[in-house]
Parts: C-alpha cells; sequence; structure tokens
C-alpha cells in the first residue's frame, strides 16, 4: 500500500504539462529535418556509429532527404549529440538557427518532470535511481504498474513481510535501471517507471514459490460463462509469460526507436530473482541451524535422561 | 487431468465436445501458447522489418513476412503434434474438459497425430474457413477429424443454452473485429519514423541534372528549379550533398532561403543575408536583396541565368513591363526556358490583348506551364468581377485535371474564389490553405474579418494564402478605417504582381471616401522607418490620391518611379509618365 501510495504522490506531485517549446519541437518538421541533417553530418564522421542503424539510415538521408526527419527525431535520444559544442555540419545559418532551437528545448526538458525524475546518462545518480521508480509517463502508464503492484505486491506482503518486499522493490528498481544504463547506448531520454521494480517483484516470487499455485484469471473476449474463469497454474509460469514479453522486446527492437525499456524489466526480474535465491538460502540455512540446535538440545536432554 | 490411457479412466459416458468448446479451446491454445512463442520465434525477423521500413527497403519486407508466417505455421503444427501425440489434447482442451480419441482405439496413434495436425494447421493456413461448418452444424466433424479418424469428446454433458445465437453472436463479433482491424490498416497514416519514400528526383528530373554537367552546376541546377524544371526535392538533395562535402556557398544559402521563406520568413532573411558575406557583388547577394528588401538589380552580360529568371520575375512583380521585356531577350532560348519565356509574354500582353496572350500559351508548351497561366490568368479575371468566372481563361481552368505539388495551392484557392462567386459552400478542400479560408469565410462577419487580416498579415503563410484573404477582405471591407490595415501592409511589402492589383484596387476604394491624408501619414511613417525606392513610390501615390500633386511631382522627380492609380489623369501632372506606368 505505502508503495502505491508514493508512486501515487510522485505523480500528481511532480506532473507537468509539457512546454509549449518541448512539444512545438518535437513536431516541427523543418527543426527535425534540419537536426536531421546535422546528426546525419556527425554519424557520418564518427566511428562509434559504425554497425549502428543510425549510420544505415544516415548514408541514405544522403540521397533521401525525408530520412532527415527521421534522423532528427532519432537525435533526441543521443546523449552525446545533443551536448556536443561543435558540430561538423557546413550549413552555419542553419547550424546557428538549429543551436538556439536546442538550447531552448534542452532547457525546457530540463524543467519537465521525467527528466527532473527520471533516470538518464545525465541523471544517472542515486537519487535518480530510486525516484525513477515512482514516477510515471502518464495515467495509463502508472495505472499499468499500479494494477501489477498491487497484485504482485499483495500475494508476497502475505507470505512474507513489508519490508522484504519494500527491499526487493527498491534494489530490483536499480538493477534495472544499471542494466537500462549498459544496453541503452547513451539515450537521452529518461527512464521512468515501477515496471523494474514491480518485474523485480514478479521475479522474487517466482523464486520464492516457484511450484505454488498461481490464480491466472482468463477471458476468452466472448461474455459467456465457460469463456472466463480462473485457472491455476504453478508460480514458474510468470516467467514464461512474463519474460517473454520482455526478450522478444528486446530482440525486435531497433536501437533508439522503442519506448520501452525492456532491459530494465529484465535486471528487475534478474535482480528480483537473486533476491529470492539469497532468501531461500538464509531460511534453508536457518532451518539446518534450527534442526542442528534441536538435535543438539534433543542430545541433552537424552544424557540428562541417562 | 491429462488423458494418457482411456482404458485407465472409469468408464464413463463420452459425449462428441459442443463445437463452442472446441473453438474456445483453440483461442485459449493460440492466446496463451502460440501467441507468446511466436512472439518470440519472430523477434529477430520483426526487426529486421522494421529497419528495412526504416530505410525505405519496403520490397524486401515480404519475403521476411512470409518468413514469420513460416514459423507460425511450424509453431502451430508442433504444438497440435505434441499435444496430441503425448497427451490426447492440447493445454485448452484440457482447461475445457475435451480431449482427442482415435475411433476404435484407447489412445491416439503416432500417424494419427501427425494426420490430424497437418490437416489442421492446413486448415488455419486459410483462415480457419475450411472449419466453420462444424461451427454451425453440431456433431459435424472436420477434415482432420475424418482423415485421421479420431473425434474430439468430453465426458461432461454440458449442454450450451441458445448455442445458435451464441455462434452467430460470435460471428458478428468477429466480423466486426475483422472490419476494425482493415480499416485502421488501411487509413493508418504512416508513421513518422517511415520515411515517406526514396525517390527523390524522377527519372526526367535525373537526366536533366545528369545533362547538367559540373561547371557551375549549383547555379544551373538552381535555375532548373525556378523554371520548375526540377522539384524543390530534387534541387534539395544537390544542396545538402554540397553542403555535406563542404561547399556552403552562396547559391546553398540563396536556395535554403528559398525553401523556408514561407515558413520561416526569419531565417530566410538570415539565409539571404549569409549570401552576401563573401560578395556583395554577386548576383546570389543581388537576388537575396531583392527578397529582403526590393531592391532592383541590373543584369550585366556575364549574368547567370537564375539572376536573369528572377530579375525578369521581380520586374514583373514591380509592374515594369518594358524592363521585363528587356530581361526576358537576354535569356538564351532553350528546351527549359522556352516556357518560362513564352508564359511572361503573355502576361505582358495580356491587358492589351486577352487572346493573343491565350493564344500564346496554346501553343506547344508544356501542361504545367499553361496550367499555371489558365491559374493566373482566371484569378485576374475573377478580381475583376464574377462575371468573368465564364471567361475563357477560366472555362480552361474548370478543365484542369492534375496539377502539381507547387500549383495545388493557387488551384484550390482559385476554386475557393469561383465557388463563392457561385454561392456554392464546398468542404472537400485538400491543400491546408484553401482549408483555413474556407473556414474562415465561414465565421461570422466581424470575425472573418478580423481573421482574414490576421492571415494576411502573418508572415508563416503563403504570398497566394495572403492574396487571396486579401482579396476577399477587400470585398467585405466597408469603410476607411477598415481598408486601412491591409493598405499599410500592402504598402510595406513589395511582394507579387497580385500585390499591385491589390493596389490598384485599395486605390479605387479610398478614391471613393477621396481622403489620401492617412495613407500619407502611413507612407511618411514607413520612408522614415526605412527609406527606398518602394517607400519613396507609396509615398509619391499618397500624395497623388490626396491630390497634392505638386509634392508628389517632386518626389518623383527624385527619381521614384511611380505608377498613377486609375482616377488621376496623366495631364494632371506636369510629369513625363510613361505609358507602361499606369495601372
Amino acid at each position: 500500500m505505502v508503495l502505491v501510495l508514493l508512486n501515487l504522490a510522485f505523480y500528481f506531485a511532480g506532473f507537468a504539462y509539457w512546454e509549449s517549446l518541448y512539444r512545438d519541437t518535437l513536431t516541427d518538421k523543418f527543426l527535425l529535418k534540419t537536426q536531421g541533417s546535422i546528426y546525419a553530418t556527425e554519424i557520418l564522421n564518427d566511428k562509434e556509429y559504425d554497425d549502428s542503424i543510425q549510420k544505415k539510415i544516415a548514408v541514405k538521408s544522403l540521397t533521401d532527404s525525408s530520412l532527415k526527419t527521421v534522423l532528427g527525431q532519432l537525435a533526441f535520444r543521443d546523449h552525446k549529440f545533443l551536448t556536443k559544442k561543435d558540430y561538423l555540419y557546413n550549413d552555419v545559418v542553419g547550424l546557428n538557427w538549429w543551436s538556439s532551437k536546442k538550447e531552448g528545448f534542452i532547457e525546457s526538458n530540463n524543467a519537465f518532470s521525467s527528466t527532473v525524475y527520471g533516470f538518464s546518462k545525465a541523471a544517472s545518480d542515486l537519487k535518480h535511481l530510486i525516484t525513477y521508480q515512482f514516477f510515471h509517463s502518464g495515467v495509463f502508464h502508472l495505472f499499468g504498474n499500479l494494477l501489477l503492484l498491487f497484485l504482485v505486491g499483495s500475494a508476497l506482503e502475505a507470505r512474507t513481510n513489508g519490508t522484504l518486499l519494500f527491499t526487493s522493490y527498491i534494489l530490483s528498481g536499480i538493477a534495472g535501471a544499471l542494466l537500462y544504463d549498459v544496453f541503452s547506448a547513451g539515450a537521452s531520454i529518461p527512464l521512468v517507471g515501477a515496471s523494474g521494480s514491480v518485474s523485480g517483484l514478479i521475479g522474487l516470487y517466482i523464486v520464492l514459490f516457484w511450484k505454488k499455485p498461481t490464480r491466472y484469471f482468463y477471458y476468452l473476449f466472448w461474455p459467456h460463462p465457460r469463456w472466463y474463469g480462473v485457472l491455476n497454474l504453478p508460480a514458474w509460469t510468470l516467467a514464461f509469460f512474463w519474460m517473454i514479453g520482455d526478450f522478444s522486446g528486446v530482440m525486435a527492437g531497433v536501437p533508439g526507436f522503442t519506448g520501452i525499456a525492456y532491459w530494465a524489466h529484465i535486471g528487475g526480474a534478474l535482480c528480483g530473482a537473486a533476491i529470492g535465491i539469497i532468501v531461500l538460502g538464509y531460511r534453508a540455512g536457518h532451518k539446518e541451524l534450527g534442526e542442528a540446535k534441536l538435535l543438539d538440545h534433543a542430545a541433552i536432554v537424552k544424557k540428562i535422561a541417562a | 487431468m491429462v488423458v494418457k490411457d482411456v482404458a485407465e479412466v472409469v468408464k464413463k459416458s463420452l459425449y462428441k465436445a459442443h463445437s463452442l468448446d472446441r473453438l474456445a479451446a483453440s483461442v485459449f491454445d493460440m492466446l496463451a501458447v502460440v501467441l507468446p512463442v511466436v512472439t518470440l520465434l519472430t523477434a529477430l525477423i520483426r526487426q529486421k522489418i522494421k529497419t528495412l521500413i526504416l530505410l525505405g527497403n519496403e520490397s524486401s519486407v515480404a519475403l521476411y513476412l512470409s518468413y514469420s508466417l513460416a514459423i507460425v505455421v511450424v509453431v502451430l503444427f508442433s504444438y497440435q503434434f505434441i499435444c496430441n501425440a503425448l497427451f490426447s489434447q492440447t493445454l485448452g482442451q484440457k482447461l475445457f474438459g475435451i480431449f482427442v480419441k482415435e475411433k476404435s482405439k484407447n489412445k491416439l496413434s503416432f500417424k494419427a497425430s501427425l494426420q490430424r495436425s497437418l490437416i489442421w494447421t492446413l486448415q488455419i493456413i486459410f483462415l480457419g474457413l475450411p472449419l466453420l461448418p462444424m461451427l454451425f452444424k453440431e456433431g459435424l466433424s472436420g477434415f482432420h477429424d475424418k482423415l485421421s479418424n479420431s473425434s474430439v469428446v468430453t465426458f461432461s454433458s454440458y449442454k450450451y443454452k441458445n448455442a445458435i445465437s451464441q455462434k452467430m453472436g460470435l460471428m458478428i463479433f468477429a466480423m466486426s473485429i475483422l472490419f476494425i482491424l482493415a480499416t485502421k490498416l488501411s487509413t493508418t497514416a504512416p508513421s513518422n519514423f517511415i520515411a515517406e519514400g526514396s525517390q527523390q528526383c524522377t527519372r526526367g528530373e535525373l537526366l536533366i541534372k545528369y545533362d547538367v554537367g559540373s561547371a557551375n552546376r549549383l547555379d544551373k541546377l538552381y535555375s532548373l528549379y525556378l523554371l520548375n524544371k526540377i522539384s524543390k526535392r530534387c534541387l534539395e538533395e544537390e544542396i545538402e550533398l554540397s553542403i555535406y562535402n563542404n561547399r556552403d556557398n552562396d547559391i546553398t544559402n540563396l536556395a535554403k532561403a528559398d525553401f523556408v521563406k514561407t515558413k520561416n520568413s526569419d531565417l530566410a532573411e538570415r539565409y539571404y543575408s549569409k549570401t552576401c558575406t563573401d560578395s556583395k557583388q554577386s548576383y546570389a547577394c543581388k537576388v537575396s536583396n531583392y527578397n529582403m528588401s526590393g531592391e532592383l538589380f541590373d543584369l550585366d552580360s556575364g549574368a547567370p541565368l537564375f539572376a536573369k529568371i528572377e530579375l525578369v520575375k521581380a520586374l514583373y512583380e514591380q509592374g515594369e513591363s518594358r524592363q521585363v521585356m528587356r530581361a526576358l531577350s537576354s535569356i538564351e532560348n532553350s528546351e527549359h526556358t522556352h516556357d518560362f519565356k513564352k508564359t511572361y509574354k503573355a502576361k505582358l500582353i495580356w491587358e492589351q490583348d486577352k487572346e493573343k496572350a491565350i493564344s500564346l500559351v496554346s501553343e506547344d508548351m508544356d501542361l504545367k506551364y499553361k496550367n499555371s497561366f489558365y491559374i493566373w490568368a482566371c484569378n485576374k479575371n475573377i478580381e475583376e468581377g464574377c462575371s468573368e468566372k465564364e471567361s475563357f481563361s477560366c472555362k480552361q481552368f474548370s478543365q484542369i485535371e492534375t496539377v502539381t505539388s507547387a500549383q495545388h495551392e493557387s488551384y484550390e484557392l482559385l476554386s475557393l474564389k469561383i465557388n463563392v462567386c457561385n454561392a456554392r459552400v464546398k468542404d472537400s478542400y485538400k491543400s491546408a490553405s484553401a482549408i483555413k479560408l474556407n473556414k474562415t469565410l465561414a465565421l461570422p462577419e466581424t470575425k472573418m474579418k478580423k481573421a482574414l487580416l490576421d492571415i494576411i498579415v502573418k508572415s508563416n503563410h503563403s504570398a497566394h494564402l495572403k492574396a487571396t484573404a486579401a482579396h476577399f477582405y477587400l470585398e467585405s471591407a466597408n469603410d476607411i478605417d477598415e481598408v486601412a490595415p491591409l493598405y499599410i501592409y500592402w504598402m510595406s511589402s513589395h511582394q507579387n504582381q497580385s500585390w499591385n492589383n491589390l493596389g490598384k484596387r485599395i486605390f479605387s476604394k479610398y478614391a471613393e471616401y477621396a481622403k489620401g491624408d492617412k495613407l500619407i501619414s502611413v507612407a511618411k511613417l514607413l520612408d522614415s522607418k526605412n527609406s527606398n525606392t518602394l517607400s519613396k513610390k507609396r509615398l509619391a501615390e499618397g500624395y497623388l490620391v490626396a491630390g497634392r500633386l505638386n509634392k508628389a511631382k517632386e518626389i518623383i522627380e527624385e527619381g521614384a518611379r511611380v505608377r498613377l492609380p486609375a482616377n488621376i489623369e496623366s495631364d494632371m501632372v506636369d510629369i513625363k509618365i510613361d505609358s507602361d506606368h499606369r495601372f
């Protein structure tokens, strides 16, 4: 409940409407085209982009200016490009004009809630590693994560305790962000949302209650009593359904073009599973210790009796 | 309960599974098992498809889609086969308590499983249509049942209530979903991430570009662009390549200014200014100066073609007919310049002899130029009054079938004017300008006038839109105060010929109210802010309208070339006025 309330509080306290400049910038086709031309020049002269999809698009854009708009949109996700001091583009007028627009965009972007609370290359300290988990980019994003948090969190809290739940939530979120950072190739778009944390709770649940029957509600799109109902399956099946989406998302995504941070989910889930293994090990150890103590106690009693 | 051997189970009555249960089991299998597995296995193919679309290589997408389809088929078959062979039921069938039994056998044999799975999969490939009869005739066996000598049975005696209406409902539901999907797929606008199309230049344009060669290539290409022989997109490719190859020169800046001037006049001004950085004597700089402030320029023998073209246009806009003829004659005759020269000659003689003008255009000319001329000519006629919509040029206009993207806006705006003349309200314009103006004209009168003025004054509207808005504004303006803002705007602009016609009409309206003092005060203000030939001209015109002829003469003798308003006779002024300078 605390986690749900924290998420809600952050959302309503921190939500800010987009500055008109921010929104206008993202839909200004001429700006995007110019930005794309500048970005193309940088890409074609920087070996770091070799083998990337951006390089292929940049090469093609030399003879197809419509691809410049695509590059322009991609450029917003490239932190290294946006924060450069000097650019190689030879159209001085266009470059100066774009630079002033870019400064304005960055300024309004910095005021945007996602940037303030989200995790990105420019905001990768501990504070942001934690705050990003409680901030969402919209109502549906928040609703989806809270629903999952409620379902999984309730099940976990009933069988474990709040401290483990809270700790796993935070640590999984941190792990998710770190894994995302490794694979995000310099993304400047901030990471927000509780998905990594919730994935961690799911990972924890799967490991702790591996064989325990889990109730799934199914609905086959027809309002007949036989077409919906509840199904009991072991908890490990959650891994199948949850992870398939993330792994296929990672494999199917074109770098820089996806809006879902699949690696954050995977990182969170792995961390949650690792915490689950540690907890199981701790419990097993304590059980042995407990049994050993009982045995010792029995030996003492026997000795006394003898 | 997994059915391993029917004989092991206590013998109960077996019933044929209801078709709705079978359908529900299949839906469950698809959603819970097949879909996730297919999603995973086709992930890399989907990435490849997305990449191909991004790069505009749509032709290869079909190949990868077929790979995806093959994977779907393999997964479907494998799932059915493994479940049938090992468990005699799929997960979905287990959920609904149904299972497959081979007739006269206890367990489904390997051969029967194989046959059943194969045929079932084939039927699914045909969108499941061969399975439909089973849904509507209860108890009917499918091909996969018959050929494998098996059937789907259950121990449950559950009966669906109102089974027929359930099935009808399901069919309608499924058809609706399919319809919505099909509509959405066919009307979905391409994502912003998808390249619009990789044809930068048409084949014809490529041939023209090839012929240009490499000497003064950009000059020549820019000239061809001005002559409408190559499109903006085609020129843009060269300009960007030139910039990429470190050739930022005055032509690239001139072209870029031209590309952006409608949408972003400030940026266009910066590009124009940049053309003069290296040399104020270059023709690119002279053309830029004209675009910025209306200052005309002279040509020498070595002037490039683009300068000659721009000068012809500039002189025509300023009504300097004789100079236009001179500039036209300096342009060499070629297949590229032929239509351009003919069009301007036709425009020059239009006032004197419309028929001759039309006959010039009717000769063997590029259809693009002909259409352009008819749009221009009909526009001129309509400005004189709605009765002119029956003129020859307007009839030719009504027969235009296709226009270029550059002509589209002016074509639609003229259509709008004619529709207004015919009191016809048409809602289906396609160009943003026509849509905007049509909406504006539908507003209540006071709001409409304000909105029209807004369109005229704001810099991010095209010249065509502004001119058409001005036409409607002037029609609706009732008094001097309403006309004044339009006049002020006209006085401070040096835009195209249509504005000069507007000036004539404004003068006519002002003449009705016969004051002129306001014109003079505005003209003085503009002259004090930025004194040039244009501002002097406007000042002289203001004095002429006010009847202060000596003052007008003083300014004219200082060098301002002046056109007389229609209501002023030349003999009232003791100065030499070239007849070409009349309105």
